[in-house]
C-alpha cells in the first residue's frame, strides 16, 4: 500500500470543562489516500465536525480545545507544526468547504476577489494571471458566464451557485486534499446531485483526496469510497463503503441503514428506529459501550468499553462491538427483516 | 376510504409584492402560488413536494389560513374560508392544525408540557377537571410517559419535542393536519420514530393531513397521494405507489433521480438526468411551461404554450405536453 497523503492516528479532541476534560472526539485513526473519498457519517453532536477543525487546526485559536495524537499530511505532523507553517498547508495543499454557503463567503466583496485573494496568498501569479484562474475555475465548477460573474457580489448568486464559488475557493490552488464539511446540507436534492457530480470529476481529473462529512447515508452510498462511522465521538466502525452498507457490524450502522425512508423502498408500516438519544459527551462519557442503553442487542459484557477490532480475518472492516462475529453477520439479515412491510 | 374532498382548492394564486426600488415602488410579484387546484379527500394523506423556493409553504399556509389568498378558493369541510377574517376563522381553527418544522421554535420555553397542551385541549372544551387525564392520554398516543407533564421543553430532546408538537396539534381533534416538514430538523436515528408515530395516528385516528416536505423518501412513507410543484405551479398529482414507480413530469423524473439511494451498488444503475441550472426566479418565471429551459426533452411547443393539468392515465394528472406515458407504461407493467 503506497503511503497515505493524510494519516491520523488516535487523535482525540478534549473540551476543558469545570471538572475533567471531556474527550468529544475519542482516539480517531483513519488515513486517505490520493484520490480516495472517505465519508465520515454520524448524527449532530457524534463530533464529525469538530474532527474536521481539528485537522485544519481551527480548534488551535479556542483554548478549552486540547488536541493530542498526530495528523500526518504529506510528510509531516500538523499538529507539531507552527501556526504559519499550517497557514502555508491550509489552502494551498489542503482546501475546504464548509456546510453553509450563505455565511462563509464575505458579503461585502465581489466573487472574482473572493477567490483572486486564495490566489494572491498562495501563489506568485500577477493581476492579470489571477483573473484568468479564476475565470478558470468558476467555468470548472459550472458557473455559467464567468467572465461577468466575476464581479457579481454573494447575494446575486443563488444557494447552489455559493456553494460552488466556495468549491472554485477551496480547489484554487489544487490542493492535494479536500475537506467538505456537509456541503450539500443547506441545498436542494437536484443541486446536491450537480455538486456531488461535480466533486467526483474533480477528484478524478485532479487526483485528489477527499473527506466529506456528511449525515445522509444516501450521499454516502453515492460517493465513498471509505466509510467511517461516528457515534459520540468515536469510531464505531470503518471499512469500505460495499462492505459497511452491506454487511454492516456494528448495530448502531445496521439500525440507522435499516431506518431510512429511501423512496426506493416500499412503503411499510413500521420503520425500524432507534429509541432514545446519543449521550450527552459535555456531562461526561457513559461507561461501557456509548451505544448500549440505545442498543437492542446489549448483553452484560457492554458494560467494558468494546476496543475497536477486526472480526476474524477482515482487517479492513473494525468495529466496536462485543457480540460475537455470528451474532455480527446476523445482523444486516435482522435488520432486514424487520424492515420489511 | 371515502371519496368525499375534506379540502378544496380551485386556482388558488398568492402572489407577494417585491418591495425595494425606488422609494420603495414595486419590483415585481413573485408568484408563490399560481393557480393550482386539488382536493384532499377525507382520510387521506396528501404529500407535496418541491425544492425551496416552490411555493410549497406558502400553499399550506393559504389552507390553513394564516395568509389570505389574492385568488381562487379554499373551501373547508364544505365552508369557503378563503376571506374569512381572522374573528370568523375562530371556530374553524380547532379543526385545522398545523404541526411545524422546528420543534425548537415552535412550544414556548417557559410554558411547561402540561400548559402547552392544556391551552390546546381547551379549545376542544375538555373541562379543566378532567384535563390532567386528558394530557396523560395525549402523551399515552404520542408514545412520551405521562410525567413529561411537568417538564419544560428545554429539558427534552429534538424527537421528543415534535412529538409534543403532534400531540398539540391533536388535542383539538382536528379534521385536518397540515405538517410542515416536520421531521426535516430531526436526526435520522429519531426521524424513523417520529415517522412510524405518524404513520400510527394515521391507521388508529383516520387522520387526514397535508404533508409538505422536500424529502421524497418520507413522503413515501406517509403519503396515499404525492403532488409535486414547481415555480408556483402544481405539476403532478398522483397515487403514491404509481408516482414512485414513474413519475409523468419531466422534472418530477429528474427530482427523484437524483435522490441519493443508500446503496452502494446502485449508483452505477442510477445516472438519471441531472438537470441543468438552478430554479429561475419565481419573480419572472419563464414563458410556456416554466420547466421548458431545464428539462431534457422540452420541444417547441414548450416554449410557447403553458401546458395544463390534466389526467393522461387514469387519476394520475400531469401538466406536460410530453409526459412520460411510454415508462409509465413499462414500470407498471
Amino acid at each position: 500500500m503506497p503511503t497515505p497523503l493524510l494519516d491520523v492516528r488516535d487523535l482525540s479532541v478534549l473540551l476543558a470543562t469545570g471538572r475533567e476534560p471531556v474527550a468529544l472526539v475519542d482516539r480517531l485513526s483513519f488515513s486517505v489516500a490520493a484520490g480516495e473519498v472517505l465519508c465520515i457519517v454520524g448524527e449532530s453532536g457524534c463530533g464529525k465536525t469538530l474532527t474536521a477543525r481539528a485537522l485544519i487546526g481551527l480548534t488551535r485559536s479556542n483554548p478549552r480545545f486540547s488536541v493530542a495524537g498526530s495528523i500526518v499530511f504529506e510528510g509531516q505532523d500538523l499538529l507539531k507544526i507552527p501556526e504559519r507553517a499550517l497557514r502555508q498547508v491550509r489552502g494551498r495543499r489542503m482546501g475546504m468547504i464548509f456546510q453553509d454557503p450563505m455565511t462563509s463567503l464575505n458579503p461585502l466583496h465581489r466573487i472574482g476577489d473572493q477567490i483572486g485573494e486564495v490566489l494572491a496568498l498562495h501563489t506568485d501569479l500577477g493581476r492579470a494571471g489571477r483573473r484568468a484562474r479564476t475565470i478558470e475555475l468558476l467555468t470548472q465548477v459550472g458557473i455559467p458566464n464567468p467572465a461577468r460573474r466575476i464581479y457579481d457580489y454573494p447575494h446575486q448568486f443563488s444557494g447552489g451557485m455559493r456553494q460552488r464559488a466556495m468549491i472554485a475557493v477551496a480547489l484554487a490552488c489544487s490542493p492535494a486534499l479536500l475537506i467538505a464539511d456537509e456541503p450539500t446540507t443547506a441545498l436542494d436534492v437536484t443541486t446536491q446531485k450537480q455538486i456531488l457530480d461535480l466533486i467526483l470529476g474533480l477528484r478524478a481529473s485532479y487526483g485528489m483526496g477527499v473527506i466529506l462529512i456528511t449525515h445522509d447515508l444516501g450521499v454516502v452510498a453515492e460517493i465513498a469510497d471509505r466509510v467511517m462511522v461516528m457515534y459520540a465521538g468515536e469510531c464505531v466502525e470503518t471499512g469500505p463503503v460495499r462492505d459497511v452498507f452491506h454487511r454492516p457490524r456494528h448495530p448502531y450502522t445496521a439500525r440507522l441503514l435499516a431506518s431510512i425512508p429511501s423512496p426506493t423502498r416500499p412503503r411499510s408500516d413500521e420503520l425500524p428506529s432507534i429509541d432514545g438519544a446519543p449521550p450527552i459527551l459535555a456531562q461526561g462519557r457513559p461507561e461501557g459501550c456509548t451505544f448500549r442503553p440505545r442498543c437492542s442487542h446489549a448483553f452484560a459484557r457492554c458494560t467494558e468499553p468494546p476496543p475497536l477490532a477486526a472480526t476474524g480475518d477482515d482487517a479492513d472492516h473494525p468495529d466496536r462491538c462485543w457480540l460475537p462475529p455470528e451474532a455480527k453477520r446476523q445482523l444486516a439479515v435482522l435488520e432486514a427483516e424487520a424492515a420489511l412491510p | 376510504m371515502t371519496a368525499q374532498p375534506l379540502v378544496r382548492i380551485e386556482h388558488l394564486t398568492k402572489h407577494f409584492r417585491v418591495a425595494g426600488g425606488w422609494l420603495g415602488r414595486d419590483r415585481g410579484k413573485v408568484r408563490a402560488v399560481d393557480d393550482v387546484s386539488f382536493d384532499i379527500r377525507e382520510g387521506e394523506t396528501l404529500g407535496l413536494v418541491g425544492e425551496s423556493g416552490c411555493g410549497k409553504s406558502t400553499l399550506a399556509r393559504c389552507v390553513v389560513r394564516l395568509v389570505e389568498p389574492d385568488g381562487g378558493a379554499v373551501v373547508f369541510d364544505g365552508e369557503d374560508i378563503t376571506h374569512r377574517s381572522m374573528r370568523e376563522l375562530r371556530p374553524v381553527r380547532r379543526r385545522l392544525q398545523l404541526i411545524f418544522q422546528d420543534p425548537y421554535a415552535s412550544l414556548n420555553p417557559r410554558h411547561r408540557i402540561s400548559r402547552i397542551l392544556g391551552s390546546a385541549l381547551r379549545l376542544r372544551g375538555t373541562a379543566p377537571g378532567v384535563r390532567t387525564e386528558a394530557i396523560g392520554e395525549l402523551l399515552d398516543r404520542v408514545g412520551l410517559a405521562r410525567y413529561f407533564a411537568e417538564s419544560l421543553p428545554r429539558e427534552l430532546s429534538g424527537g421528543q419535542r415534535q412529538r409534543v408538537g403532534i400531540a398539540r396539534a391533536l388535542a383539538p381533534e382536528p379534521r385536518l393536519i397540515v405538517a410542515d416538514e416536520p421531521v426535516s430538523a430531526l436526526d435520522v436515528s429519531v426521524r424513523a420514530g417520529v415517522l412510524n408515530l405518524l404513520r400510527r395516528l394515521q391507521r388508529e385516528l383516520g387522520l387526514t393531513m397535508l404533508f409538505i416536505s422536500h424529502d421524497l423518501g418520507v413522503v413515501r412513507h406517509v403519503s396515499d397521494r404525492v403532488g409535486v410543484m414547481y415555480l408556483g405551479k402544481l405539476v403532478e398529482l398522483a397515487a403514491a405507489d404509481a408516482f414512485y414507480a414513474q413519475p409523468l413530469h419531466p422534472y418530477a423524473e429528474a427530482l427523484l433521480s437524483a435522490i441519493p439511494v443508500p446503496d452502494p451498488d446502485a449508483r452505477q444503475l442510477r445516472r438519471g438526468v441531472v438537470l441543468k441550472g438552478d430554479m429561475p426566479s419565481p419573480i419572472s418565471p419563464p414563458g410556456g411551461c416554466r420547466f421548458h429551459p431545464r428539462c431534457p426533452y422540452a420541444q417547441e411547443i414548450c416554449s410557447t404554450e403553458e401546458p395544463a393539468l390534466r389526467e393522461h392515465l387514469p387519476g394520475r394528472l400531469a401538466a406536460c405536453h410530453f409526459p412520460r406515458l411510454a415508462e409509465a407504461g413499462t414500470a407498471a407493467a
